[in-house]
């Protein structure tokens, strides 16, 4: 994709990143939810697990690092494409 | 599908009292994280770049970290690293404060950044102590514009307050769910705690958008 030239308006493109970024990760932590209706996520496949071999802090500590991992690459990703969206004479 | 909304008149108590549980759980949320927050600023803030890391590493961690697996972590594992049993109520609530100084510290921070470096300079010029300035300068015009911000994150506190049904505090979500699991009345029950929660929710959100914070948490002015 070719950058966008000095003075395009649709530079402006990049003010909805960080906005639509904060709105993702929020999503990504509100999914953790669902294990409370019996979804088969990360969060219920590790209270299934845990009520079977009672490793509690290896499998919590586990399942938070993987939201977490998740999490920070969405920042990292949303990072780049704000650096790809911004005009060079703006940086 | 008949509808008897009669059921949770007579369950009203029941539903009231957790109502105010939800609200005295949110009031503690806000005030420790408020607390915590400042902490996480002045942190922030400071001149050696290896608290700054710390603080950076921490707003980044608990920023990140959905409140549901913070919970059920301090939940099972708080007690089992500290050797001692811990209530219920103080492990969703150290959950839901530990995110809430990450968020209250950021919104502080960029707050406090707002204020030109010119008026701590102009401050100074004129011979005026280092708290003097944060007294009389700067927080002057951080509080409008942390105002927004801080009503908003509040509302997300409220909300955030009915995860911890999941570890059994019997607040508004938790006993909407127990009434509707012994009459099989949930539609009556959850649309009522549902609404509950608007009736705090909504006028906060509407002080927030007032105060320049839009739909995304973002302020525009």
């Amino acid at each position: 994709m070719a950058k966008m030239d000095a003075g395009d308006p649709a530079a402006g493109n990049t003010k909805i990143v960080p906005p639509l970024t904060s709105s993702l990760i929020s999503l990504l932590k509100a999914t953790a939810a669902l294990s409370i209706i019996a979804v088969d996520d990360i969060m219920k496949m590790i209270n299934r697990v845990n009520s079977t071999s009672f490793r509690t802090i290896e499998l919590y500590t586990t399942g938070a690092a993987i939201y977490v991992a998740i999490g920070l690459s969405i920042g990292a990703l949303a990072y780049l494409l704000e650096h790809h969206f911004t005009p060079k004479w703006s940086r | 599908m008949q509808l008897d909304f009669g059921i949770v008149l007579r369950a009203w108590p029941v539903l009231l009292g957790g109502f105010a549980y939800t609200v005295v759980l949110s009031i503690v949320v806000f005030v420790t994280g408020i607390a915590g927050g400042l902490a996480v600023c002045m942190l922030r803030l400071n001149q050696h770049s290896w608290v700054t890391a710390i603080a950076r590493t921490y707003i980044g961690l608990f920023r990140t970290i959905p409140e549901m697996v913070l919970l059920f972590w301090i939940y099972y594992c708080l007690p089992l690293l500290a050797g001692i049993s811990v209530p219920t109520v103080a492990t969703g609530v150290l959950a839901l404060a530990l995110i809430a100084s990450a968020y209250f510290g950021e919104i502080f921070r960029t707050g406090i950044a707002a204020v030109p470096t010119s008026q701590f300079e102009a401050g100074r010029s004129l011979g005026m102590h280092r708290l003097l300035i944060w007294r009389k300068i700067v927080l002057p015009q951080a509080l409008p514009i942390v105002s927004g911000p801080v009503v908003n994150y509040s509302a997300d506190i409220v909300k955030n307050t009915s995860l911890l049904a999941a570890i059994g505090i019997a607040e508004t979500m938790y006993r909407a769910m127990a009434l509707g699991s012994k009459s099989f009345r949930y539609f009556e029950f959850v649309t009522v705690a549902g609404v509950l929660y608007f009736a705090i929710i909504f006028p906060l959100s509407l002080y927030a958008r007032s105060r320049g914070v839009t739909a995304a948490g973002r302020r525009h002015r």
